[in-house]
């Protein structure tokens, strides 16, 4: 009886009669996961994830979809009484906390990676006044040219993020408010020019090179800048980037042969006026690709740019080599403040 | 002409523009011009003449827009309002086309998926698997369940697990 079952199961293209069907006959769920997918991606959200109770075999479909695209009203109520304003895609009010719950558990439910995460919210527009941190990590980052939100961000973060340096300029641009800034190994991002008026708080980590420009800090108090330029870490994710080829960064002297990193990094200390605690870890290849242009560095910066709120100074350097030696007497000579100095060793530098 | 035979032996025999709709057959064509004769283990007949009615029409459409445009381009410019009217009206007739053409069981719809997921007819695809998903639309779980006979063997408990993950969508 059983094998008669499963015979009939094996063999769907025979037609059968519509009433003989009581027993589990069906064929839809002996497709392919990837058709499966394909027909659970065409539905709505809502009715997509209603699909994960329907048996065992349709419950993991949902979760690894590989792509997602979630609009305002993704989340709104199926109750035919809820009637959206046409053609305005929105959090209906009473559901605004009903849509970040529901949007946590899809993506506390996910069994598999996204390939592609679509969030086409005006950046959740009647939230705008209340996100107070940010943070993204791992994914690709496109900023909308006509960005209207992120006004009220105080602290942000960016970890791992692949963002073009004009969408990462865009962005910090747009939190006026921000009093902390994060940026991690973010991929493509060359350039840092930072203008903020509330900025208090400012690290920076990256294996490969980066211009930090701090144009306009007045409450910057707290700097930690980490540079260990690991070079096969910066060809394997670099080289791959220049060969795609869209760049403009001629202009910008970037880094790439013609770089200066003893200009940038000039560039930078003259940035840290107001900064009363400086945090400075660079590696054994920082020195390297510094040392190329030694020349630069100055022995004390120019009065006007003086660290004289500088208080406390945290360096961790590979410390027998000249060239570091020129930017630590640069900086205790331009530092009439300081109280503090603790010295680390890079850990690069020893390995 | 190429010859189409089913997994239940029934030969058809089409346009080489008809067959080469399917993606597979393209690329067999490609590879070797001379073929004339393909079997086609995984369909048969009935899906098969049913697949091909699909081709055909699709591949007239496409014709006869081609015709269409050659036509304008030739009889001269400035009027180019009466193709795209044309292309629409034809647009519309092929999506109503569609629609009818798709208003099948849901034996010979599910057989239409794999038929068109073996052969590789990307609109047949899509149009067969929308048209599975316009079935689950707005339907409940054990509506859905009934509908396609699917057996729920989910324990009680579990169930009530699944529904727990995304709770909004049960609401």
């Amino acid at each position: 009886m059983a094998s008669d079952q499963n015979q009939a199961a094996k063999k769907p293209t025979l037609a059968t009669d519509q009433k003989e069907e009581q027993q589990d006959l069906n064929f839809i769920s002996l497709l392919p996961d990837e058709i499966l997918h394909s027909i659970i991606s065409k539905l709505q959200i809502r009715d997509a994830a209603v699909t994960t109770a329907i048996s065992k075999r349709w419950a993991p479909l949902f979760p690894t979809l590989p792509s997602l695209k979630i609009t305002a009203a993704t989340f709104n109520p199926r109750d035919p009484n809820f009637n959206p304003i046409p053609g305005k895609s929105y959090v209906e009010n009473s559901y605004r906390i009903k849509w970040i719950d529901a949007l946590c558990s899809v993506l506390r439910s996910r069994k598999a990676a996204l390939k592609k995460f679509h969030i086409a919210v005006d950046i959740l527009e009647p939230y705008a006044d209340h996100f107070y941190e940010l943070e993204i990590s791992n994914c690709w980052l496109v900023v909308p040219s006509k960005l209207t939100g992120l006004g009220s961000v105080k602290s942000l973060v960016l970890w791992g993020v692949v963002v073009a340096d004009d969408d990462f300029q865009r962005m910090i641009s747009r939190c006026k408010a921000m009093e902390k800034l994060v940026i991690t190994d973010c991929l493509k991002i060359k350039n840092i020019v930072i203008r903020a008026p509330r900025l208090s708080e400012l690290v920076i980590s990256f294996e490969w090179p980066v211009r930090v420009v701090l144009k306009s800090v007045p409450r910057l108090v707290s700097v930690a800048v980490s540079f260990s330029y690991n070079s096969d870490i910066w060809n394997d994710c670099y080289g791959s980037f220049e060969v795609e080829g869209t760049d403009d960064e001629e202009s910008d002297g970037g880094f790439s042969e013609g770089t200066n990193e003893a200009t940038n990094l000039n560039a930078f200390l003259n940035g840290l006026r107001c900064v009363k605690d400086l945090h400075l870890n660079f590696s054994d290849e920082y020195r390297m690709i510094l040392s190329k242009d030694a020349m630069a560095l100055p022995t004390r910066l120019s009065p006007e740019c003086y660290l004289v709120e500088l208080k406390k100074l945290c360096l961790c350097f590979p410390f027998n080599y000249n060239t570091f030696s020129v930017i630590i007497s640069c900086l205790l000579n331009s530092s009439p403040q300081l109280m503090e100095i603790i010295i680390g060793v890079s850990t690069v530098s020893e390995v | 002409m190429i010859t189409l035979t089913s997994s239940d032996g029934v030969q058809f025999d089409v346009r080489e523009a008809v067959a080469k709709e399917s993606q597979i057959i393209r690329d067999m064509i490609q590879d070797d011009c001379v073929i004339t004769n393909i079997p086609l283990a995984n369909v048969n007949h009935k899906i098969l003449s049913i697949v091909l009615e699909y081709c055909q029409m699709h591949v007239d459409k496409t014709e006869m827009e081609v015709n269409a445009s050659k036509h304008q381009t030739t009889t001269g410019e400035g009027s180019s309002s009466v193709p795209v009217a044309l292309k629409v009206s034809s647009n519309k007739n092929l999506n109503d086309w569609d629609k009818e053409f798709i208003n099948v069981d849901l034996d010979t719809l599910y057989d239409l998926i794999l038929a068109a997921n073996y052969l590789n007819i990307s609109g047949l695809l899509n149009l067969t698997t929308q048209a599975a998903a316009d079935i689950i639309k707005g339907k409940t779980t054990e509506e859905i369940r009934a509908t396609f006979n699917i057996k729920n063997d989910f324990t009680p408990e579990e169930e009530a697990a699944i529904r727990k993950e995304n709770p909004w969508a049960f609401e």
